[in-house]
């Protein structure tokens, strides 16, 4: 804070009782100085106009912004992986083994991602109506089935591309889907 | 006061702090509705400083509303670490500053060897109130009067805010004073 003890040296020096007689009444009148001035216009007609073109984002954390692309980042890398190994592999069994033990990484990495963001977009919705939540955990569960049973069909049929390819696209709509703030205007599944 | 009082006045202040957190919460997913409020509450802090540093009064209403929209673009980033108020009085104070960085009275003014070629009112016997007083110190020394003064930074702050080196803080500070004692009759 402040320190009002502060002097310049060379200063000529006052007589000691006026000095501090107009010290002290420019003091008191700092002190009782409006704090508060009104402008005579009303700004906030304007101020509304602009930051109506610049709405509030999330901030950057873990479970925000960047964490599904990096998932989705991953996912390619692993499946990539997982199709050259599955290429490499002769043995119908040993495909097999592999495609399950790449799936069961894409599988615990995508959940330990997924799980946050269940907890994240709980809080987010909550002040939604009951009909409204119950609406989107439904949808919720609805795509979280239909990722399990791509998974089954993947593990099923490993050289299957398009299964991979639509496995990840189940991943991303479902992360899309909890990323959003349900109780924003014009937000809908 | 007795001790009850002011269990009470803290209990007000926390209430307070509680409801303006919240508003901010609701204005962070977008509630323009609570950011008004948020402007509401502190429109007349803002805009006093913002009149007191650059004296016009359409400039300071400009300052003013353009210190609401940054701190709108910046409110995602705001943390609680400090009061909301001090957060916002520092990037109006950020702005009515760059505003006046821009202006060369003002940049010759923070020297304080150049302090005595600005013009000074003619009337500086009258009692005048201090607001008016305040309006008619030089820019710089009016800058770092409000800054200390009114606004309760230290001289190290203001030194880092307007590039200037303590003691000059201090030397501005002192004439303010000398010329509001002289003013004020």
């Amino acid at each position: 804070m402040t320190d009002d003890t502060d002097d310049i040296k060379g200063t000529p020096a006052l007589d000691p009782v006026i000095s501090d007689s107009v010290e002290l009444r420019l003091a008191r009148q700092i002190r009782e100085l409006d704090r508060e001035m009104m402008p005579e216009r009303d700004l906030w007609t304007a101020i509304e106009r602009n930051i109506a073109d610049y709405p509030q984002r999330k901030p950057f954390n873990l479970q925000g912004d960047w964490m599904p692309y990096g998932v989705a980042a991953s996912l390619i890398i692993a499946i990539a992986a997982l199709l050259v190994n599955v290429v490499g592999l002769e043995q119908r069994n040993s495909t097999l083994l592999a495609a399950d033990y790449a799936i069961d990484s894409i599988d615990s990495g995508y959940v330990n991602v997924r799980n946050p963001m269940v907890d994240q977009f709980r809080e987010t919705n909550k002040n939604l109506d009951q009909a409204t939540l119950d609406d989107l955990y439904r949808n919720i569960e609805i795509m979280a089935q239909a990722r399990k049973d791509i998974e089954m069909q993947v593990r099923a049929n490993p050289e299957n591309t398009k299964l991979v390819e639509m496995l990840m696209r189940v991943h991303e709509r479902e992360l899309e889907l909890l990323k959003q703030d349900y109780s924003q205007p014009g937000r809908s599944l | 006061m007795s001790i009850s009082a002011v269990q009470n006045d803290k209990a007000d202040v926390q209430d307070e702090r509680a409801a303006e957190q919240a508003l901010i919460a609701r204005a962070k997913r977008n509630d323009y509705g609570a950011y008004e409020q948020l402007y509401r509450l502190h429109i007349g802090r803002v805009y006093a400083l913002c009149r007191r540093l650059c004296k016009d009064r359409d400039m300071a209403e400009d300052l003013a509303q353009e210190a609401f929209i940054l701190a709108w673009r910046k409110l995602s980033s705001f943390r609680g670490d400090s009061a909301f108020g001090s957060w916002l009085y520092r990037i109006a104070t950020n702005a009515c500053l760059s505003y006046l960085r821009k202006q060369k009275p003002f940049q010759n003014s923070l020297d304080i060897d150049n302090t005595e070629e600005e013009s000074m009112p003619d009337d500086v016997d009258g009692q005048m109130g201090l607001e008016h007083a305040i309006e008619q110190l030089p820019h710089g020394a009016r800058t770092v009067f409000v800054l200390y003064s009114l606004e309760g930074h230290t001289h190290d702050e203001i030194a880092g805010m307007l590039n200037i080196a303590q003691g000059s803080s201090k030397a501005q500070l002192h004439r303010a004073r000398q010329l509001l004692q002289k003013f004020l009759g």
